[in-house]
Formats: structure tokens, sequence, C-alpha cells
């Protein structure tokens, strides 16, 4: 509660240039995880969240050069973040797709990748496939619950929804999962 | 009520995805500078010439040169069309198709002219 009165507080009364750039700086730290787990959830591309993180957080500073006075710079970021990922779908770079760099021309790369790497790189995979398949709804508490392990109430304020629904919305999400885990045999990650 | 309830195995295999794919550090920021502006690329005209009015003129000039000359060969080679000698003109001496060149046909005519004189 106390981080949500600092962010809707931070641009009520304008700090010097360069207390501002540290404001944002700390703003960044505060919300980078979360603005990214949201990119993250909607296309499973870790890389590309990473990009869309960055891009919500230039915007907000950008508007703060123009002066625009965001109470809720947390929520302006999550709902910025969540409407680049959508315009991701309709960029060309989407709909062409584009291929694993180590497979790019045919070439492969000289590093021989180790056994215990490559299992897992093939379980995060089908991990990977088999979340993707789930709604992005899902996606998005899955990926608050198990990479930022944010509770429930965590979840609901920033989806937006009540604490009940997330807990049986990531409770069936779970279950299918897991189901779908067991008939594609796999048991563990490496 | 906050409290998750727990699946070990699925809760252990989720965790490990999604902090593997998570980065461990995220970039830091770059932001512009305070107060910088971004300038828009331009042409690569200097300001100089581009204020006087140099460059503007210069094209404009070449332009006009280039249309003048256009117009100007057109109508030149038109007009060398248009005075070119005629072509001999070949006259038919008869009903099937033969010309003849006038001069010839002038010998041929005097001497018939003459020979009709009383």
């Amino acid at each position: 509660m106390r981080k949500r009165d600092e962010d809707r507080t931070m641009n009520s009364d304008p700090p010097p240039a360069g207390a501002r750039q540290s404001d944002f700086e700390a703003l960044y730290q505060r919300h980078n995880r979360e603005v990214w787990a949201l990119a993250y959830a909607r296309w499973m591309d870790a890389d590309m969240a990473l990009d869309i993180a960055q891009e919500a957080f230039m915007r907000l500073w950008k508007q703060w050069e123009a002066g625009e006075d965001i109470q809720n710079p947390r929520a302006w970021l999550l709902r910025v973040a969540r409407n680049l990922a959508e315009d991701y779908a309709k960029s060309a770079f989407r709909r062409n797709g584009t291929t694993p760099p180590q497979l790019m021309n045919g070439v492969h790369s000289k590093e021989l990748q180790p056994l215990e790497l490559l299992e897992r790189q093939e379980a995060f995979a089908q991990m990977r496939a088999i979340l993707e398949e789930l709604p992005v709804g899902d996606r998005d508490i899955l990926t608050l619950r198990y990479a930022l392990d944010y509770d429930a109430q965590q979840i609901a304020e920033i989806l937006g929804i009540n604490a009940t629904a997330v807990h049986m919305r990531l409770s069936r999400a779970r279950q299918r999962l897991a189901d779908r885990l067991t008939a594609q045999g796999m048991k563990t990650i490496p | 009520m906050n409290t998750i309830e727990q699946n070990p195995d699925v809760d252990k295999m989720l965790s490990t995805f999604f902090k593997a794919e998570m980065p461990v550090v995220f970039p830091s920021l770059k932001l512009p500078s305070m107060g910088a502006r971004i300038d828009m690329p331009m042409p690569a005209v200097s300001r100089s010439a581009h204020r006087d009015g140099q460059t503007i003129s210069k094209s404009r000039l070449s332009l006009a040169v280039s249309v003048a000359l256009l117009i100007g060969g057109c109508w030149y080679l038109s007009d060398q069309m248009g005075n070119a000698p005629e072509r001999s003109k070949a006259t038919k001496v008869s009903g099937d198709g033969a010309t003849m060149p006038p001069k010839i046909r002038k010998a041929i005519e005097e001497p018939k002219k003459a020979s009709n004189m009383p």
C-alpha cells in the first residue's frame, strides 16, 4: 500500500531535473519485473517482453518530460505494456516469424551444448507450448505467481479482479497444466 | 485466503520455468538527457547555402535549361524535317505502276514535241 502511495504522489509536485531522473530509475527498479511479467505472459517470449518493458518505461519518461501528470505510474505502465504486447501481434515481425539465431542461414553454433542443458531447453519448450495453449488471463496469473512469487491479493490488485477469482483460475490453470504434463510424460524439469 | 494451495510437482516445475525465463538482471534504462531535443535527420545540404537560396536557384536553373534543351531540340529537329529537300517526284508513265524521274520524262517528251511541230 505504501508503494502505491509513493507512486501516486510522485508527480504531484515536480522535483528538480536530477531528482526526477533518480525518481524514475527507482520506479524502474521497483516495477520492471511486473511490467516484464505481463508482457511475457502475453507471448511467452522473454526477450520480447524485455523490449516491451523498456519501451513502456521510455514512454512513461517521455510523458514525464512532456509535463504530463500521471497519477499512478504503475497502473499506467502495466496498461501500456499490455497494449504494446497486443500491438506486437499486428507487427510484421510477429506475422512473419523468425528463426532462432543458432539456425539462421543453416549455420550452427560452434559451441556444443551440454546434454543437460539441451534436456532443460527441451523441457522448457514443452512447458512453453503447453502454457501457450492456456488463456492469456491464466498465463497472467501463473506468471505473476511463479515468476514474481506474488500472492493472490497482489495478483488480484494488478489484474483488477478479486482474490477468489485468482484462486479459482490459478487452481484450474494448474490442473490443466498438470494433466497435459502427465499426458506428455513430463514429470520434472532437469 | 491469500495463501495459494500447493501442488508440489507442478509448482516446482512452474517456479523453475518462470524463474529461468525472467532476466536475472534488468538492463538499466538509457534515458535521453533532460531537455535534450532529438534533431530530425536533414538532407545533406549546408545550411548557409540553403539560407542564401543558392541551392534552390541552381536546381531551378538546371531544370529550366533541361526543359529548354528538350523543347529547342524538338523544335530544331521538326524544323529540319520541314525544310528538308523534297523527295524526287517520280512520275507515273503508264498505268502498270512503273515510274520515271522527271528529267528523263522531260527528255523523252521534248523530242516528241519537236516532231509534232509543222
